[in-house]
C-alpha cells in the first residue's frame, strides 16, 4: 500500500516538475526529488521490516513522502503555489528528526529534543510568517508587501537551518565520541553522509546569499546527497553483512582446539565488543554460571548492557551479555552465536560441572562446619549437664566421707567407694566431651591447644607452631589431624620422638607430624586418617603421607589460607 | 576464713558452699557471673575467690579473665580457679604472673574434702596450688630430657613442689622425715642446675619456670 502510494505521489511530482513553467532546470529537480523521496522511503521500509520495535523506519518513510510533497512548489496554480511553499521545507525538519533519532528513532536526550522541536518550529511557523509577507500575485495568503522583511526572514530561516543541523551533527558525533566501538561502527555511516548535507546546504545557502551564478547547481547537489543519506542509514542498520569476514574467521578460529576460556575472547573479537560476558545456562538450577562455574547474574532490562539469548537445537545454551550498540546488529549477533553453538554447548557443559564441583565443595564444607557446631553443642550439654550432676554428685560424697565417724564407719567407707566410682565416671565422661570438642581449642587457638595434646603424649613431642590465630576451621582440622597423627605414632610406629610443626607460608598453611618410627603407615589403611582427608579436602586442602619402611612416617597437610 | 565463690551452676555453687563451710570457711559471697564476682569481691574483700573458669556469658575462659583481674586489682584476695578440663595453657596463663596467692585445680578435687580445703587455705596463706594432672603433664613425656639424671623419688618430690607444697607437706604426704625431703630438693636443684632459696612461693616458680621451659612451643 505504501509503494502504490509512493509510486503515485511520485509520478505526481514527476508531472509537476514537467509541466512546471516556473523551474529553471525542471528534470534535474523532477529527477533527484523523486528519487531522493523514493529513497526515503524505501530505507524506511526496509528498515521497518528489520526493526519492527524501532520508529526509525516511518520516519522515514514520512521524510520519502514530504521530499515528494514539496514538489507541490513546482505547480502552476496559485493554490499549488501557497500549499507548496507552506510544506516546502517540512522534508527538511523530518531529515533532523531521523538524524538525532538515529538508530532507534526515539529521542532520548533533552538536547536532542530542543533541537528537533526549533526545527520543526522554523519550517512551519517562521514558513509561514515569512509567505504571508511575500510578495507574488499567486500568494493567496499575502497580508502585506514587505519585501525587505521577507527576504531577511528568509536568509534568517536558511542560517538557522545551517545551524540546526550543524547542532544536530554535533549531537551525533557527542555520541559517537563516548560511543561502544559497535555502536561507533553504526553512528559513523550516518555522520558522515549527514556531514556532506550539511556541508552542501551551508553552501547552497551563502551561493543563494550572495547571488552566485552556481547557486543552482549546488542546491540540486545538496538534493542529490539527501538522496544518499538513506543509503548510508540503511548501510548502518544492516551492516551485519559486512560483519561476516568476522563470523568466517571466528568459524576457522574454533574449527580448531578451543582452549578454555578463550571462547569468550574470541566471541568479542568477532563481535567486536571487548565488553564482552558470556554466560552459561545451568538448567538444573536455571541460573547463568561464568566458564569458571561461578554464577552470574543477567543485568536488568533497563541497565547499560544488552543480553542476546544462544540456543542451539531450541535449547537455550548461554547468554551473551554485551554493548547495547550491538543490538543494531542482530544478524552478526545470530551468526556469531550460531557459528560458535557447538563451542558454547562444549563450555556450558564444562561450566555446569564447575558449578557442580563448586556445590559439592561448598556443601563438604557446609557438612563439616554442622559437624563441628553438632560437636560443640554435644560438649556444652555433657559440661552443663551429665558432668555437673556428677560433680555434684561427687561432693556430696566427699561430705559424707568425711563426715564425722559416727555410729556406722561402714557408711563412711561405703560413701567413699561411691565417691571413687563417680570420680572415676567424671574423668572417662571428660575424657569423652574433651575429644568430643576442645574448648580451648576455640578460645586459645591451636598453638596452645597443642601444648596439652603434646604433654599428653606417651612419646615425647616437639612443638613448632605458629602462635597467630588461624580461621576456626582450619584450626579445627590441624587439631585433629595432630592428635590422630600423635595417637597413630604411639599407638603402631613405636616411635622415639614425634616432631609437630604448623607454619603459614605463601598463603596456605602448612601441618606436618613426622615421626622417627617403623613406617609403613598409609592413609587407606587407618580409618582416622580417612576421615581427616574428607575434612582437609572440604578445606580445598590436600594430605601426603609418607613411609617408607624403617625410615619414620610424616603426615603432611596443606590448606589454602589467604 | 572468708571466702567467694563463682560458678553459674546453682548446683556446683551450693555443693562448694556446703563443703567450704563444712571445712570452716567462712563463704561471705557467692557469684553467678563475673561481673558479680568482682562486685562481691570489692565488697567484701575475702580472703580467698573460689573461681569456675567457665561462665556466662561466651562460657569460654570469663573465669580466668576474671581471676586474672582480680589478681591485679586486688592482690590481697588469693584466687582458686576450678576448671572441668586439665588445660596446660589455662593453667600456665594463670601462673605467668607469679605463684603467689593462686592455684588452679580440677573440680574433681573438691570432692576430696580435707585435700581441697587444705589447698585452699595453703592459696589463702600466700601459696601455691597446681593440680597434679597438671604438673604430670608437666614432668611427663619431655623431648629435653634433663629430668632423666632424677630418681623416681625425686620426680615424686619435684612433682609436689610444682604442686606448691611445703616440704613439710610433702614429707607427710610421702610419709617420711622433713629432712629426708630438704635433702630431695637440695639433689633436684643441683642435678637440674635450678638456683633458688628455701622460700616456698619462689621455689616453686623457679620449678615451674624449669618445667614449662620444655613445654611451650619451640618458636
Amino acid at each position: 500500500m505504501i509503494i502504490g502510494v509512493a509510486v503515485l505521489a511520485g509520478v505526481g511530482a514527476a508531472l509537476l516538475f514537467a509541466r512546471s513553467d516556473s523551474q529553471v532546470d525542471r528534470g534535474w529537480y523532477a529527477v533527484l526529488t523523486v528519487w531522493t523521496g523514493w529513497s526515503f522511503i524505501g530505507a524506511g521500509l526496509v528498515a521497518w521490516c528489520r526493526r519492527p520495535d524501532y520508529r526509525i523506519g516511518p520516519w522515514m518513510i514520512v521524510t520519502g513522502f514530504l521530499w515528494l510533497i514539496s514538489a507541490v512548489v513546482a505547480g502552476n496554480t496559485a493554490g499549488f503555489f501557497t500549499v507548496g511553499n507552506l510544506v516546502d521545507t517540512l522534508a527538511k525538519a523530518a531529515f533532523v528528526q531521523v538524524l538525532l533519532g538515529y538508530p532507534d528513532g526515539r529521542l532520548h536526550h533533552w538536547p536532542e529534543r530542543a533541537v528537533a522541536a526549533v526545527t520543526w518550529l522554523d519550517v512551519t511557523v517562521v514558513q509561514l510568517a515569512v509567505l504571508l509577507f511575500t510578495p507574488s500575485p499567486r500568494n493567496l495568503i499575502q497580508i502585506g508587501n514587505h519585501a525587505q522583511l521577507t527576504q531577511d526572514l528568509h536568509s534568517a530561516q536558511r542560517w538557522t537551518a545551517v545551524a540546526l543541523v550543524a547542532v544536530a551533527l554535533a549531537l551525533v558525533a557527542g555520541r559517537l565520541r563516548t560511543a561502544s566501538p559497535p555502536m561507533r561502527r553504526a553512528l559513523l555511516p550516518v555522520l558522515t553522509s549527514g556531514a556532506l548535507v550539511l556541508v552542501l546546504l551551508a553552501a547552497a545557502v551563502v551561493a543563494n546569499e550572495s547571488s552566485w551564478a552556481g547557486a543552482e547547481q549546488l542546491v540540486l547537489a545538496q538534493i542529490a546527497a539527501y538522496g544518499l543519506v538513506p543509503y548510508a542509514f540503511l548501510a548502518g542498520l544492516l551492516r551485519s553483512r559486512l560483519a561476516r569476514a568476522s563470523v568466517a574467521d571466528l568459524v576457522v578460529q574454533l574449527g580448531g582446539p578451543v582452549a578454555p576460556g578463550s571462547l569468550r575472547d574470541s566471541l568479542a573479537r568477532a563481535l567486536g565488543d571487548s565488553s564482552l560476558e558470556v554466560a552459561y545456562w545451568l538448567p538444573e538450577s536455571a541460573t547463568y554460571a561464568d566458564a569458571a562455574g561461578r554464577p552470574v547474574s543477567l543485568p536488568p532490562d533497563d541497565s547499560e548492557r544488552t543480553v542476546t539469548a544462544v540456543e542451539r537445537g531450541g535449547v537455550r545454551v548461554a547468554a551473551l551479555i554485551h554493548d547495547p550498540g550491538l543490538r543494531e546488529d542482530p544478524e552478526l549477533l545470530q551468526a556469531v552465536g550460531a557459528a560458535a553453538g557447538l563451542a558454547l554447548e562444549n563450555e556450558r557443559l564444562q561450566a555446569e560441572l564447575r558449578a557442580k564441583l563448586d556445590e559439592l565443595r561448598a556443601s563438604r564444607a557446609r557438612i563439616v562446619q554442622a559437624g563441628d557446631s553438632e560437636r560443640r553443642r554435644l560438649e556444652r550439654n555433657l559440661h552443663d549437664g551429665a558432668q555437673q550432676r556428677l560433680l555434684a554428685l561427687s561432693f556430696l560424697l566427699g561430705l559424707a566421707e568425711s563426715a564425722p565417724p559416727g555410729e556406722s564407719p561402714a557408711v563412711a567407707k561405703l560413701a567413699r567407694e561411691a565417691k571413687e566410682q563417680v570420680v572415676q565416671a567424671i574423668e572417662e565422661l571428660r575424657e569423652l566431651a574433651h575429644g568430643i570438642h576442645p574448648t580451648i581449642l576455640t578460645d586459645r587457638g591451636l598453638a596452645v591447644a597443642l601444648q596439652t595434646v603434646a604433654a599428653r603424649s606417651p612419646v615425647p613431642v616437639a612443638l613448632s607452631v605458629d602462635p597467630e590465630r588461624l580461621p576456626g576451621s582450619i584450626e579445627t582440622a590441624a587439631y585433629y589431624l595432630v592428635s590422630e597423627a600423635i595417637a597413630n605414632a604411639t599407638k603402631h610406629a613405636s616411635a622415639n620422638r614425634i616432631d609437630v610443626k604448623v607454619a603459614r607460608t605463601n598463603g596456605k598453611v602448612s601441618i606436618e607430624v613426622a615421626d622417627d618410627g617403623v613406617g609403613g603407615a598409609s592413609a587407606a589403611a587407618g580409618s582416622g586418617l580417612k576421615g581427616l582427608i574428607d575434612r582437609i579436602e572440604a578445606l580445598d586442602g590436600t594430605l601426603f603421607v609418607t613411609s617408607p619402611a624403617c625410615a619414620g612416617t610424616t603426615i603432611r597437610a596443606e590448606i589454602p589460607c589467604a | 576464713m572468708r571466702v567467694v565463690v563463682a560458678d553459674d551452676s546453682v548446683l556446683l555453687r551450693e555443693g562448694l558452699v556446703h563443703i567450704l563451710t563444712a571445712a570452716g570457711f567462712d563463704v561471705v559471697g557467692q557469684a553467678g557471673t563475673a561481673d558479680e564476682l568482682m562486685l562481691k569481691v570489692r565488697s567484701y574483700n575475702p580472703d580467698i575467690a573460689i573461681v569456675d573458669i567457665r561462665m556466662p556469658p561466651t562460657h569460654t575462659d570469663e573465669g580466668l579473665q576474671a581471676a586474672k583481674a582480680i589478681r591485679d586489682k586486688h592482690p590481697e584476695v588469693a584466687v582458686l580457679v576450678l576448671s572441668q578440663y586439665v588445660e596446660l595453657g589455662y593453667a600456665t596463663e594463670l601462673l605467668s604472673h607469679g605463684t603467689e596467692r593462686v592455684g588452679y585445680l580440677l573440680k574433681d578435687r573438691v570432692s576430696d574434702v580435707a585435700e581441697f580445703a587444705s589447698s585452699a587455705r595453703r592459696v589463702a596463706g600466700g601459696g601455691s596450688a597446681l593440680d597434679p594432672a597438671v604438673v604430670s603433664l608437666l614432668v611427663g613425656n619431655r623431648i629435653d630430657e634433663p629430668l632423666d639424671a632424677l630418681t623416681p623419688r625425686e620426680r615424686e618430690v619435684l612433682g609436689l613442689m610444682a604442686e606448691g607444697r611445703s616440704n613439710q607437706g610433702i614429707a607427710t604426704r610421702l610419709v617420711v622425715t622433713e629432712h629426708a625431703v630438704e635433702k630431695h630438693v637440695r639433689n633436684i636443684f643441683q642435678k637440674l642446675g635450678i638456683q633458688t632459696d628455701a622460700e616456698d612461693h619462689r621455689r616453686v616458680l623457679a620449678v615451674l619456670a624449669f618445667l614449662q621451659s620444655g613445654q611451650r612451643p619451640t618458636r
